[in-house]
This record gives structure tokens, C-alpha cells and sequence, in this order.
């Protein structure tokens, strides 16, 4: 199994948001958790290295998590925004390699390869962008209008749920 | 938790908590992962048009050649990023080459092909659907598609050469054969002498006897030799098969086996056979001649496998009345203890019985051989299944044992010489 591109590409993508969650916590002085943030990523990428997988999900999680926390610690949000970015991506191509790296042989490779990293660079450029825009953007929105757009938000997600459950 | 499961739970917890902070910024966090997930359901393909066909390079096999399988799958639909195709092997059978699925991007109109190879076991398979598994190109929303793709393969067991066997019923049928069939008329073996009567070559004159009368001719007369029914039985009950050691074939795919090679020898001869499969219940081919007649047979046995049925534990229910009166019969069973009178009876009823016995107890052994007090234990299961063959073989039945890993055609001309010229059996009596 070749997939050069997307060993590469996950392994700058696990290192962009490790560092920059790290350098997040640390420019505030956090310097014990922006260790064990360079800490957590560099172990995954070793288990990833050893072929190893289960740790994705979980070091996925714990870096949500801390982008979260690090609101409340008045980290700066660009760089959370972009370390979550990064690490969606890494747990993306990480899914993407095992399951091709399954014992189902594939065919076009390569091509699958590229469109698969064609389009996440595309579609978490588009969501990076508008997330950072978002950040510029002041504007003012009573309570309700808020509360009836996050209400959209969670029905829809909601729905996403629902329609996967009767799938599965 | 599955993995799509993270990504949706984590954008539901970033939302919440956006609304519960009323925090525009921890909203602005969660945006990548709703335009993520909003791209996963955008780019997740609708409806999928695969056209699939499958082509084998043999539908009619013997047990253990191996089958190559070809799959081609052609998209006439949209774009396909990440399809899974698993063709769904029937119970019982492995791919020995290749792989019976695949993964791959599809372009419109693409075509694709692939191929594995099965190692064919004894049975009628059924190749029944293809599974697909589509998926958006984050893999985030599969989508599973069954396809009914129906396929048979016949895998009729392997038939090994016999030597003619020697069998010689109380009747026989009106056709030439090689069966003595007790019956004065043209043949090859002298049978008696009789007056001559008009149109009788002359050469049949017995002119030794003929000197001996003044005004009398007598001629030989030859034993007529015609060919029998042969009805086989093959011992399905689940009592008397045996496993041998892990991962090997039960002494039941050996009984299957010596059945389809005495068919074969048997048809070959010209006889009319037919067989019953006695055991799970009643399988049963009706009598017949030739090619056609051998075919029917291997398929009946490629579908035989043993189970368990109550009222059919015993030979009591044996249905006699499908064999044609003082018939022959070859019955393939590794034998239990109880058998003995049902088959004593059968004889008795007229017919010739012959009985090809794998060994069950030489086959446990071996698979046992490891095991403590397995040699005091063998000799007991020896001893009993020695004076049931000896009851059996008092009575008139001929017994072929045979040890599994012995030649079978040995062991049945071997069996069936020494029992030509045995005593005639003590007739079985209420």
C-alpha cells in the first residue's frame, strides 16, 4: 500500500495542530499542558508509525476538548480554530489509511488517493476560512436569534443522527 | 463508537456548548466540523447503478478442483469516490487466490474486473447477491446495497476407478451383463446338459454325453449372464459419522465417496442402480441406466450430509420396497451395534447384501492417538465392531471393512473373493 501523499500529508496536519495548540496554551503560559498536548501528538504519530490506530479517535477528542478549555483560558481562538482544523484532518487521513489498508485489495489507488485529498484540503480550506472570518465578523444578535440558530443547528445535526440510525 | 459517530457527537458537544456560553467564537470552533459533516452528506452519492455480472469457468466440477470466479462491474451512474463490492461466498467455501471483494473509486461509465479462485467442497453452492458499499469520500455515510446475483456451482464428489465387482443377486434382469444369473441359456460358463432341441448351433453338442444314448443329442447349456439392480444406501445418520482429527474430512465425506466410485463401477457394467441417502431424511434416486442415471447420483450425493432424525436412528424404517424384489444391495455405513438384525432381515427378505463399512474405530484412533488409555479403549471398540462383522458375515452378508487409508478397491475385491466361495449363511429365522 503506497499512499506517499497521505502518510505525508496526515503527519504535517498531526504536527500543525499539535504545535499549534501547544504554542496556544504556551504563549498564555500554560507550559506543563502545551507539553503534554506536543507530548500526546508525537505518541500517536509513533502508534500511527507502528500501525496502530484506536488512538485517533481518542486524541481527536482530548484536543476538541482542549481547544474548548482553552476558550475559557482566553487562548487565542485562530490558532484553536486552526488546531482543530488540522487535527480533523490528520483524523480524517487516519480513518482513510486503515480503511484502505484493510484486507480489501483496492483498485485505483492512487486516483482515490488524490480525490480523497483533493477534497478535504478543499472542503476544511472552505470551513478554516469561514471560521476565521467568522471570528472578524462583530455583530450583535439578540439571545433568541442565537438561541433559534443554534436550535436549527442541533435539529439538524439531530436529523444527520437519526438518518444514520436508521442506516445502520 | 464508530468513527462517524465521534465527528457528529463532537459537533453536537460544540454547538451545545457555544449555546450555553453564548459564545460566537466556540461556535466559529465548531464551523469546520458541520462544513465537514455538511460535505460528507452533500458528496455522499444518491443512487447508486452498478452493473454487475458474474462469470465462473465451470458450473459442474468435481469435490476439490479449484473454480475461477470472475466479477465485472460496470458504473453507469454518477461519480463514485469510495465503493466497497463483496461478492457473498456461499457457507462452506474460501477463496484460495485473489479476493472475492474489492474497494475502488468509480468514474462514469468505468469498468472494472476482478477474480479470485475457490477451492470447490463437496455440495451445491449457491452464489446468491453482491454486497456494495458506497460511501461519501470521507466515509462518513455508507450506504449498503444487496444486488441479486444468482449463480450455482455442482461440486459432485471426486469418483475413483473401481475394478468390476463381483456380485451375484438371486435375480437378475432380462439383459446381457456380466452377472451370473443362476439361468441356463448363452453364456461363457457351463451350467448343464439338456436334450437338444431345434436350432441350437451344433457346435454345442455335447457328443461325450450324446455317445452314451442311442437316438438322443444333448447340448451344453451356459449359465446366462445378464445384469441386476444394485440399490445403495449410504448411511447419513448422525450417530455413525465420525470426526477424525481437527480441520480433517468426517469418515461420512469417505462413505460419499466410496458410494459415488460403486455407482460409477456398477453403472459401468451396464447394471440398473439407484441410491437412497438414509439418515437426515431420505434422499433417493430411482433406478436407472447410463450416464444420465451416474450423473443424477453424484448430484444426489454432492447434496448428502448427515443429521439427525429421530425415527430414522435405526434401519427399521430402511424403504425396502425401492429396491426390486431379491435385488442387490450395497449399503456404505460405518455400522452401529444395532444394525445387525435389520440387515440380518433384509437378507433374509431375499436380497444380496454387501456392506462397505469404513472403519470408524481405526479413524478415531488415529485423530486420538495422543490420548491416554486411547489403546485399552480402540481394542474394546475393536472387538465389538469385529463380532459384528462376524454376525453379519454368518449370515450371508458380505462385509468389505475397510480401513480409510487403504486402498478401497483392494479391500472390496479382497472382501468379496473370499466370501464367493464361502459357506452358505445360516438363514435368519423368528
Amino acid at each position: 500500500m503506497n499512499l506517499k501523499w497521505t502518510r505525508k500529508c496526515l503527519i504535517a496536519s498531526a504536527i500543525l495542530s499539535a504545535v499549534t495548540l501547544a504554542l496556544a496554551y504556551a504563549l498564555n503560559g500554560f507550559y506543563t499542558v502545551a507539553a503534554l498536548l506536543l507530548i500526546t501528538g508525537v505518541m500517536w504519530l509513533s502508534k500511527f508509525a507502528q500501525r496502530r490506530s484506536p488512538l485517533a479517535s481518542l486524541v481527536f477528542v482530548l484536543f476538541t476538548l482542549f481547544c474548548i478549555l482553552g476558550y475559557w483560558l482566553q487562548l487565542s481562538m485562530p490558532l484553536l480554530i486552526l488546531a482543530l482544523t488540522a487535527m480533523l484532518a490528520a483524523w480524517d487521513l487516519d480513518q482513510f489509511t486503515w480503511r484502505v489498508s484493510e484486507e480489501t485489495p483496492v483498485m485505483n489507488l492512487d486516483r482515490m488517493e488524490k480525490h480523497h485529498l483533493q477534497q478535504l484540503l478543499l472542503v476544511l480550506g472552505i470551513g478554516l476560512v469561514i471560521a476565521e472570518v467568522v471570528l472578524l465578523i462583530q455583530i450583535s444578535l439578540s439571545f433568541w436569534a442565537v438561541f433559534i440558530a443554534a436550535l436549527l443547528v442541533l435539529f439538524s445535526l439531530t436529523r444527520v443522527l437519526a438518518l444514520i440510525r436508521r442506516e445502520g | 463508537m464508530g468513527r462517524r459517530w465521534v465527528v457528529l457527537w463532537l459537533a453536537v458537544l460544540l454547538v451545545l456548548t457555544g449555546i450555553v456560553a453564548r459564545s460566537g467564537a466556540i461556535l466559529a470552533l465548531s464551523l469546520p466540523v458541520l462544513i465537514y459533516i455538511g460535505a460528507a452528506l452533500l458528496m455522499s452519492p444518491g443512487r447508486v447503478s452498478l452493473d454487475i455480472q458474474r462469470f465462473q469457468n465451470a458450473h459442474f466440477v468435481h469435490a476439490g478442483a479449484p473454480v475461477n470466479i470472475k466479477l465485472t462491474v460496470a458504473n453507469e451512474g454518477a461519480y463514485l469516490p469510495e465503493v466497497e463490492i463483496r461478492d457473498e461466498l456461499p457457507p462452506g467455501l474460501a477463496e484460495q487466490t485473489g479476493s472475492s471483494h474489492i474497494r475502488a473509486a468509480f468514474d462514469r461509465g468505468e469498468k472494472i474486473d476482478f477474480d479470485y479462485s475457490i477451492d470447490s467442497r463437496r455440495g451445491i453452492h449457491k452464489f446468491n447477491q453482491v454486497e456494495i458499499i458506497s460511501s461519501d469520500p470521507f466515509g462518513l455515510f455508507p450506504q449498503h446495497i444487496s444486488v441479486v446475483l444468482y449463480n450455482q456451482l455442482s461440486a459432485i464428489p471426486a469418483v475413483q476407478a473401481l475394478r468390476s465387482i463381483h456380485i451375484q443377486p438371486q435375480q437378475t434382469r432380462p439383459y446381457p451383463g456380466p452377472i451370473r444369473s443362476r439361468k441356463g441359456g448363452s453364456g461363457t460358463d457351463f451350467f448343464g446338459i439338456r436334450e437338444y432341441q431345434a436350432g441350437d448351433p451344433m457346435r454345442w453338442v455335447n457328443w461325450q454325453v450324446t455317445a452314451r444314448h442311442a437316438e438322443d443329442l444333448f447340448t451344453n447349456q451356459f449359465e446366462q449372464e445378464n445384469i441386476a439392480d444394485v440399490g445403495i444406501i449410504v448411511d447419513a445418520r448422525h450417530q455413525t459419522d465420525v470426526t477424525g482429527s481437527a480441520g480433517s474430512e468426517t469418515l461420512f465425506e469417505y462413505s460419499i465417496r466410496i458410494a459415488a466410485a460403486l455407482a460409477d463401477a456398477f453403472l459401468r457394467d451396464g447394471n440398473r442402480v439407484s441410491l437412497l441417502v438414509y439418515g437426515y431424511g431420505m434422499d433417493r434416486v430411482f433406478p436407472g441406466y447410463g450416464k444420465a442415471q451416474r450423473e443424477r447420483i453424484l448430484r444426489c450425493l454432492a447434496q448428502a450430509r448427515t443429521g439427525q432424525n429421530y425415527p430414522l436412528e435405526t434401519l427399521n424404517y430402511l424403504p425396502t420396497r425401492l429396491f426390486p424384489a431379491r435385488s442387490q444391495l450395497v449399503m456404505v455405513s460405518p455400522l452401529s451395534r444395532h444394525d445387525a438384525p435389520q440387515l440380518i432381515r433384509l437378507k433374509a427378505a431375499g436380497y444380496d447384501v454387501l456392506i462397505v463399512s469404513p472403519d470408524p474405530v481405526d479413524f478415531q484412533a488415529r485423530a486420538m492417538a495422543d490420548q491416554p488409555f486411547i489403546v485399552e479403549a480402540v481394542k474394546l471398540a475393536q472387538v465389538e465392531r469385529a463380532l459384528l462383522l462376524k454376525k453379519l458375515f454368518r449370515a450371508g452378508i458380505k462385509v468389505v471393512d475397510w480401513k480409510v487409508d487403504q486402498p478401497v478397491d483392494r479391500a472390496i475385491q479382497t472382501a468379496t473373493r473370499q466370501q464367493r466361495h464361502a459357506p452358505r449363511p445360516v438363514r435368519w429365522q423368528r
